[in-house]
């Protein structure tokens, strides 16, 4: 799974050493719906699968509502494996300024039981 | 306009405090050009604050709003496609505006949805807010958290107005106070 990051879509990598999904960047795209499709899609699958371990990292630095929306989706879709026994969790990533972002998580965060951590970075690390 | 006027225009939008306007038919390439331009403009006086999100982003969701209704609600080239984005500094507050047709068979849901958050308190935001963002959206449907996300980072309740151009269209304009 690998998507290049645009002016207004995330780039999403994933790292199989470390089973990581991050998604970096900042998301407003045309349709949010469609361009978070495939990834909903593809952490289904690794969700489903028996050993599936899986952290999805998202270092988002903006997210217009309808991306909210879809990252709220997708951290369910992590939450329900997750209470299904599959080993997944969330790493939520924001600079130590950006507040906004920090809330965000919290919100998103709040009501799931799925496994997460927040990572504040420092504003000179990249 | 004419070129006498254009001196005079030029002071009207400086006494406005006009930081950015735009006005015209919104695709997602001038959504993400403009944005790009206000963001940089803000940041120049603003640096980190997180002011200069806050007004990107009713930017991006007044922009998107327009951008989406107005594809649905009016045929591809007509100008009643056209849409308005004004960021101005009133004082020491940021005011984001749109304005933008709509039809007159919408009025009624659109000052529904308006009433329901300019009349919810900032708790009660937060409720609306969460419940809408787990709910189940049918496919091709908005996730309609904006107007919501709108209400909730404006310092001053959101102001909307609907002004009937005719029997089939009206003009909506709303305000935004970061």
């Amino acid at each position: 799974m690998q998507i290049a990051p645009t002016t207004s879509t995330a780039g999403v990598q994933f790292d199989e050493a470390s089973s990581t999904l991050s998604i970096r960047g900042e998301s407003y795209p045309e349709n949010a719906f469609e361009f978070f499709k495939p990834i909903q899609q593809w952490v289904g699958e690794r969700a489903s699968k028996r050993d599936g371990v899986l952290v999805l990292e998202i270092a988002v630095t903006y997210m217009n509502t309808s991306s909210v929306k879809c990252m709220m989706d997708l951290i369910d879709q992590l939450d329900a494996a997750s209470q299904r026994g599959a080993n997944v969790s969330v790493r939520w990533v924001h600079s130590e300024s950006d507040e906004r972002i920090r809330e965000l998580g919290e919100e998103l965060l709040d009501a799931v039981t799925l496994p997460h951590t927040f990572v504040v970075r420092r504003e000179d690390q990249p | 306009m004419k070129i006498e006027e254009i001196h005079s225009f030029s002071d009207r939008l400086g006494t406005q405090g006009v930081v950015l306007c735009f006005n015209g038919p919104f695709s997602h390439g001038i959504v993400e050009q403009l944005g790009q331009a206000l963001r940089r403009h803000m940041q120049d006086a603003f640096a980190r604050s997180p002011l200069v999100l806050d007004v990107f982003g009713v930017f991006v969701e007044q922009a998107q709003n327009i951008q989406n209704y107005v594809g649905k609600a009016f045929a591809p080239n007509d100008p009643a496609t056209h849409g308005l984005s004004v960021i101005a500094k009133e004082g020491e507050r940021f005011v984001v505006q749109s304005g933008n047709r709509v039809r007159n068979a919408d009025v009624a849901s659109l000052e529904q949805r308006l009433s329901r958050v300019t009349s919810a308190s900032r708790d009660e935001l937060k409720k609306m807010y969460k419940q809408q963002l787990s709910a189940t959206i049918p496919a091709g449907e908005s996730a309609g958290l904006g107007l919501i996300a709108m209400a909730r980072v404006s310092r001053d309740p959101i102001v909307y107005r609907v002004d009937p151009l005719d029997g089939d269209v009206s003009y909506f304009s709303l305000r935004v106070t970061i």
